[in-house]
């Protein structure tokens, strides 16, 4: 075994001393994320910034050789535990690799490398006839990270398929191109197919990094319109809600739709933070919204928006949806568009959740909330804030005209009381184990057949011979 | 330790990011000079809180490796604009309470921000501060505090808001010269150190009878206003006022008048301590450059609460001058960018580190405090 200090010389003659750290004031805060509560934390040896591509395949190359692990993160801005270097080695942090390298109006892409934020790609977008594909987005994290397993990502009329090709660094140091970017004569010519004469190998990449560092990346833009508005529905129940979101969706009129209980909608639009503190008032503004809040985004043409405005309402009044106006700071903190561009949606954080993704149809999104409901009532879930008994607070979207519905729910714990978050946890693989079998596909990476399995794990040994490369999923799944 | 008080709120932080980039007019703009200079977590704020909770839990030692990855810190407060807005945190006073920790176990601050090394403005001067209400020789209603950056390094703001000030016609008395507030030791978490300072310059200036202070500097004006009474766990007796807005109050009701035309495009740099982190003074500073005849203010997109700090604060200019420096150059590429050549400031410090800076770089930017363009459109010379 090489001696830490040799390793250390090495990445410190790739990348130069001041872009590798073994000091654990580096290390620590890539150890744990917002979710090291349930997750666990992870150290690492060694944390490396490379700047470049070249740089990035040094690195990989030489942990490949002395077979040390390593796991990818960006800004760390993830909410999963993804990023955790759980079996030590490498940290390779990807966020010097920062430049906006084209943004092409006529194609409507974006070619990026992994260290711009989404606020960074917001920024290079303003002034042209384009905009960020994706309505909402953390604009703190990578832009080009989160497509692959950010869910914020879904759009309605110009779908949820961002990615159209990346370049990787595979473990064992080789560099690929996806799409027809694999093909050098392509690149002139057209750089911006996805799939290229053969299959889209970008969407091997279930999770951010799974098989390889990415280093650049071709990302989908969608037009910038003359008008853009939002429009808020209240709902008492959340099926009607479901419903009414479809047969809007299938109109193909928004740009997207999305829906939140009250207790997230509070936090999010809340005017004053020191009110989200304080349990009589939280309770209060929690009381003036309608339980289920569903939110549809518009654009177009003034005429177009006034229009789709008002074919919405028809549409959602068949379900007794009912039109929410808002007036002032939570007008302007409720708009969708805001949400993406701004911080505001971290204030569901405020009060720290296990979040529980799932991808479902309307029957699947209503068992959830079912085995919820129940797994709050046997666990006597309580609000951190008000410690009443927890409303279930959840936020989905619609994905791909609502033929799919991406849906959170979000189990609260109290970061200060150890068992809470061992209750966070047990609730967390429960909720699983029993939705998987109901239709949940999201968390259903190990629970797939063998056939389905022993391919996957193929591929890893084929780009991965040694196995240094960081897991897929944050934890493993008891099933 | 001071750090326990803050151990549920380290607990809550999410590592969203806020901490990192602009979400409004600065959207995808980094906001942390220290974070984007030496890109480690443990640089921002985000970083800084959990090596905060790891030390309180016991899992790291408390050496001088946490100098740099603290006393670096600007204190300029854009990583807690977003984090208190969005998630109700103060990462500003969790670096302060490691800092003050560091500083009682002997391990901080960085050798060039300690006490020994500024004996000029930090002995204990009782007596320094008699002579200083001796040489003015008699007491007002309102006083004008000079501080020590202005005395000693740019008398030229001095001079001209001293005659600003008589424009005006109010009764005023200028404070002794020398006369340090204790900021390069607050913000370097040497508060003991400082204590001394605040209660003789509170004691003597309410020996003087004085109701109101009104300061040009932004890191006097804020330790004046928001910390001293903290510190001293009392409401002080005199009002603290930073010269804009004492200024535009008084163009307001037509008691100064600025006539004379300036022809210039400017963009305008929100000192962090009259702005996020000093009672949001942003809308005064303005309000004065747009009386004045001719002058054109166009605004960098790092404005108000996302400003880019100009690099200089918590001493962090004498500690890592290299630092200080590329900070402010950013601040400068971004003003070229703009098309414009004067950048105007309310901080004397901020107006030093530019100038500096720009000197270093070979840059051609007029470097000016509000004061002199609002002196010379009064006719001041």
């Amino acid at each position: 075994m090489v001696a830490r200090s040799e390793i250390t010389k090495e990445l410190a003659g790739i990348v130069s001393e001041k872009w590798v750290s073994t000091d654990p004031e580096d290390i620590i805060p890539f150890s744990r994320d917002n979710m090291t509560w349930v997750h666990g934390t992870g150290m690492a040896d060694y944390a490396v910034m490379p700047s470049n591509t070249e740089e990035t395949q040094e690195v990989v190359r030489l942990a490949n050789k002395h077979k040390i692990p390593i796991t990818v993160v960006t800004w760390g801005t993830n909410t999963t535990g993804i990023a955790i270097p759980r079996r030590g080695g490498i940290l390779l942090i990807m966020r010097r690799l920062d430049k906006v390298l084209e943004i092409n109006e006529d194609t409507m892409t974006a070619t990026i490398e992994p260290g711009v934020t989404h606020g960074k790609l917001i920024k290079a977008c303003l002034g042209k006839s384009v905009r960020p594909l994706h309505i909402i987005g953390c604009p703190c994290g990578s832009a080009l990270a989160i497509p692959f397993y950010g869910v914020n990502a879904f759009t309605s009329r110009y779908g949820s398929d961002r990615i159209i090709a990346i370049e990787m660094v595979l473990p064992n140091g080789e560099l690929i191109r996806t799409g027809s970017w694999a093909n050098p004569a392509c690149e002139k010519m057209n750089p911006y197919n996805k799939h290229g004469a053969g299959p889209d190998l970008a969407a091997l990449n279930y999770a951010n990094w799974a098989f390889g560092a990415f280093t650049k990346g071709i990302l989908r833009l969608a037009p910038r319109q003359e008008v853009s508005d939002y429009i808020l529905v209240g709902f008492h129940e959340l099926e009607p809600l479901l419903r009414g979101m479809q047969k809007v969706e299938k109109r193909d009129i928004t740009l997207g739709a999305n829906f939140v209980s009250r207790g997230y909608y509070a936090r999010v639009i809340a005017p004053d933070v020191e009110m989200l503190k304080d349990p009589v008032k939280l309770e209060k503004f929690r009381g003036s919204l309608p339980p289920h809040i569903l939110q549809f985004y518009v654009a177009g043409t003034a005429e177009q928006v006034e229009l789709y405005k008002r074919l919405i309402e028809q549409d959602i009044s068949q379900y007794n949806g009912v039109i929410m106006h808002l007036t002032g700071r939570m007008k302007e903190k409720a708009d969708l568009q805001a949400w993406g561009t701004g911080i505001s949606e971290n204030r569901e954080f405020i009060v720290p959740i296990e979040e529980t993704p799932s991808w479902g149809t309307i029957p699947v999104v209503l068992k959830m909330r079912e085995l919820m409901e129940e797994l709050y009532k046997t666990n006597d879930v309580r609000d951190v804030v008000t410690g009443l008994p927890a409303e279930i607070d959840y936020w989905g979207q619609s994905v791909e005209r609502c033929t799919q519905i991406f849906y959170n729910q979000s189990m609260q714990f109290d970061p200060r009381k150890p068992e809470t978050i061992e209750r966070a946890r047990n609730c967390y693989f429960e909720l699983f184990a029993r939705s998987i079998p109901e239709g949940n596909a999201m968390p259903a990476f190990g629970a797939q057949s063998p056939e389905y399995m022993r391919i996957v794990n193929e591929i890893k040994k084929l780009v991965d011979p040694n196995g240094i490369w960081g897991g897929i999923l944050p934890i493993e799944m008891p099933f | 330790m001071g750090l326990e008080k803050y151990k549920d709120e380290i607990a809550f932080c999410c590592k969203c990011g806020g901490c990192r980039i602009g979400s409004e007019h600065a959207i995808g703009m980094p906001i942390c000079p220290t974070g984007e200079r030496w890109q480690y977590d443990s640089y921002y704020a985000a970083g800084r809180f959990e090596n905060a909770k790891v030390l309180l839990e016991g899992g790291l030692e408390w050496t001088d490796r946490l100098i740099d990855r603290y006393f670096t810190c600007l204190k300029c407060g854009a990583c807690e604009e977003h984090c208190y807005e969005e998630v109700g945190l103060h990462p500003v006073k969790v670096i302060e309470e490691v800092e003050k920790e560091l500083v009682k176990r002997g391990i901080g601050p960085h050798p060039k921000q300690h006490y020994k090394n500024h004996t000029r403005f930090f002995e204990r001067y009782g007596e320094r501060l008699k002579k200083a209400a001796k040489e003015m020789g008699k007491s007002a209603e309102t006083m004008y505090f000079l501080g020590c950056t202005l005395e000693c390094y740019d008398k030229e703001i001095s001079d001209v808001t001293e005659k600003i000030i008589q424009a005006s016609a109010q009764s005023f008395v200028v404070s002794g010269r020398d006369w340090c507030c204790g900021y390069p030791l607050l913000h370097t978490g040497q508060i003991e150190q400082a204590k001394g300072i605040v209660e003789d310059n509170v004691n003597t200036i309410e020996g003087l009878g004085v109701r109101k202070v009104v300061f040009n500097c932004p890191h006097c004006y804020r330790i004046f206003k928001f910390e001293y009474p903290e510190i001293l766990g009392k409401k002080l007796n005199f009002e603290a006022a930073h010269t804009t807005v004492h200024f535009s109050k008084l163009i307001e009701s037509g008691e100064l008048e600025p006539k004379y035309p300036i022809s210039m495009r400017v963009t305008y740099h929100d000192p962090c301590l009259i702005g996020r982190r000093g009672g949001k003074i942003y809308n005064p500073p303005r309000e004065i450059l747009h009386t004045i005849p001719g002058i054109k203010l166009a605004e960098m997109d790092r404005r108000k609460g996302e400003t880019w700090c100009c690099g200089a604060g918590s001493r962090v200019r004498v500690a890592y001058p290299d630092f200080a420096k590329w900070t402010a150059t950013q601040r400068l590429k971004e003003v070229e960018s703009l098309g414009v050549n004067t950048l105007i400031s309310a901080c004397p410090i901020c107006k030093i580190n530019f100038t500096d800076a720009m000197k270093a770089e070979g840059k051609n930017i007029k470097i000016l405090d509000v004061n002199q363009v609002l002196a010379e459109s009064l006719g001041i010379k």
